[in-house]
């Protein structure tokens, strides 16, 4: 734990950041973002090697470009894109490390089952956008970076994050209303409308 | 930054459910990842020194083309650096190696081969979000070669701590020829050059084959994977690897597996007694605070199997 904080520390006042400092400090990050993304929990692990080996490859990070963050999000985003290109899943192993968003504290069980559902459902209509959309809204609307910072990380000009937001956003809102009206008549299901959109 | 839209999660004029949808989306925490085994298996990523299977890989290639272009710039540059093309040529040897060894490793596991994703999520710049990302070192080492040599101090600087809390199998390579590799990120780092050049003699036959490499990692991997259900299995795949990697690159990994293995299997006296030998090496290491918790008098339930 100490050693995560000094880390933080040092992400805000280094000039540079090598792979394992990177780690440490946006570890985390790195593996909300990939499963917001639409990785499969088990694989979270190896994206997770993966994308921070690239950080390491490219030397690290430095101040003047962007944010960590968002510059590790265009990594990520990269080696899921690829990943998801290149191979088709094999059967679950069941022995695997499973990562996966949990819910914040909750007073009670039924609050956090209403917590789970909650979050079956935004990632239901995340689902729903495009990947490049996905990312964008990701990145804004949950992880609260600012639209300059995601198009430095990213690489693309502030009006393209603008214009991927507003339509994240209405396709976003429209997924998140869809859902909410299938689950009502169905109780339950949301869960197995994210299995579905994952498969 | 100004004209950044509210979220959608202050938008009053959003539907308060998908509004409250958010708020718990972006409240939620991230549950089941073990960011010190990661971390150092991150770490084995960056400092195995051996060229792999893939040797005939595209990091064999790039190594090359790295080679050749830097010899290309030493013609240019003439003679004012006296650490030539070699240097270059360690630097992305060293980088491109060991990352294959994990993800090959832990192919049987997630069954899938990171090592196509690294290479080309490294070379395909069309599957960017459209960007024009500063890409690999490796493939074009004149441009950092020459940009920025304070980086190499920030860099060892950075990593430094890592290596004091870092694992047994680099007790050897102590010696401080060793940063070099590990902290080792970029190819245009000046000092980490000066010293691999003097290293990769000096300690080349005694590193393991790149085969023995991923065995062992794939064995710890699967050992890993098998801890909470198996620990049976799993202590065996870590004994198995102590006898065929005496001088393993995991050996820290597997040591604390198999006490957790061990307590997890309720043999409390072999695994506090190994603790104790694995604390006084690692005490300080990414897995001692597993370690404790798992020989910790009052340990966990969730330690152990449910009987």
């Amino acid at each position: 734990m100490k050693r995560v904080r000094r880390s933080k520390r040092e992400a805000l006042t280094g000039e540079h950041l090598d792979a394992e400092a990177l780690y440490r400090a946006h570890a985390d990050f790195v593996a909300r973002f990939l499963l917001r993304l639409g990785a499969h929990g088990q694989d979270v692990p190896d994206l997770l090697q993966e994308v921070f080996l690239v950080a390491h490859r490219r030397g690290g990070f430095v101040r003047d470009r962007a944010k960590p963050t968002t510059w590790l999000a265009e990594i990520s985003f990269r080696v899921f894109s690829d990943r998801r290109k290149k191979s088709r899943r094999k059967l679950e192993d069941a022995d695997t490390e499973t990562i996966a968003m949990a819910p914040s504290q909750a007073s009670s069980p039924s609050e956090r089952t209403e917590k789970r559902e909650a979050l079956a459902r935004v990632q239901s209509a995340l689902d729903t956008l495009t990947p490049e959309k996905r990312a964008v809204f990701v990145l804004y609307e949950l992880e609260g970076e600012s639209c300059d910072s995601i198009a430095q990380g990213l690489g693309i000009p502030v009006g393209t994050v603008y214009s991927r937001l507003h339509s994240a956003r209405r396709d976003f809102a429209r997924a998140h209303d869809r859902i909410v009206e299938e689950t009502r008549s169905t109780p339950g299901t949301s869960r197995e409308v994210v299995a579905g959109a994952r498969a | 930054m100004n004209s950044d839209p509210p979220r959608l999660l202050d938008d009053p004029s959003a539907s308060p459910s998908l509004r409250a949808d958010l708020a718990r989306a972006a409240d939620a925490r991230l549950e089941g990842l073990d960011l010190d085994a990661g971390l150092e298996r991150l770490r084995t990523a960056t400092r195995t020194g051996s060229s792999g299977p893939s040797g005939t890989s595209l990091a064999t290639k790039l190594a090359v083309g790295a080679t050749l272009a830097a010899a290309a710039a030493a013609l240019w540059i003439g003679s004012r650096d006296p650490t030539p093309a070699p240097q270059v040529a360690t630097a992305p040897a060293v980088s491109a190696g060991p990352s294959e060894a994990p993800s090959e490793a832990l192919e049987p596991i997630v069954g899938e081969p990171l090592r196509s994703v690294r290479t080309s999520s490294e070379l395909d710049p069309a599957e960017a979000i459209g960007s024009t990302p500063v890409d690999g070192g490796e493939v074009d080492p004149t441009s950092p070669a020459s940009a920025e040599p304070e980086d190499a101090s920030a860099l060892e600087d950075g990593s430094e701590p890592a290596h004091a809390a870092g694992a047994a199998n680099r007790a050897e390579l102590a010696d401080g020829s060793e940063p070099a590799d590990s902290s080792g990120s970029a190819p245009d780092d000046p000092a980490p050059r000066a010293r691999s050049h003097g290293r990769a003699p000096a300690t080349q036959p005694a590193e393991p084959s790149v085969d023995d490499v991923l065995r062992e990692a794939r064995m710890v991997a699967q050992a890993r994977a098998s801890l909470a259900k198996d620990p049976s299995r799993a202590l065996e795949l870590t004994e198995q690897a102590e006898e065929e990697f005496p001088q393993g690159q995991l050996v820290e990994e597997r040591r604390a597996l198999a006490i957790r293995a061990l307590a997890a299997l309720g043999r409390h006296e072999q695994a506090r007694r190994r603790a104790d030998e694995f604390l006084a090496r690692f005490g300080r290491g990414a897995h001692a605070e597993a370690v404790r918790r798992a020989v910790a008098p009052e340990a966990p339930a969730g330690e152990a199997p449910a009987p």
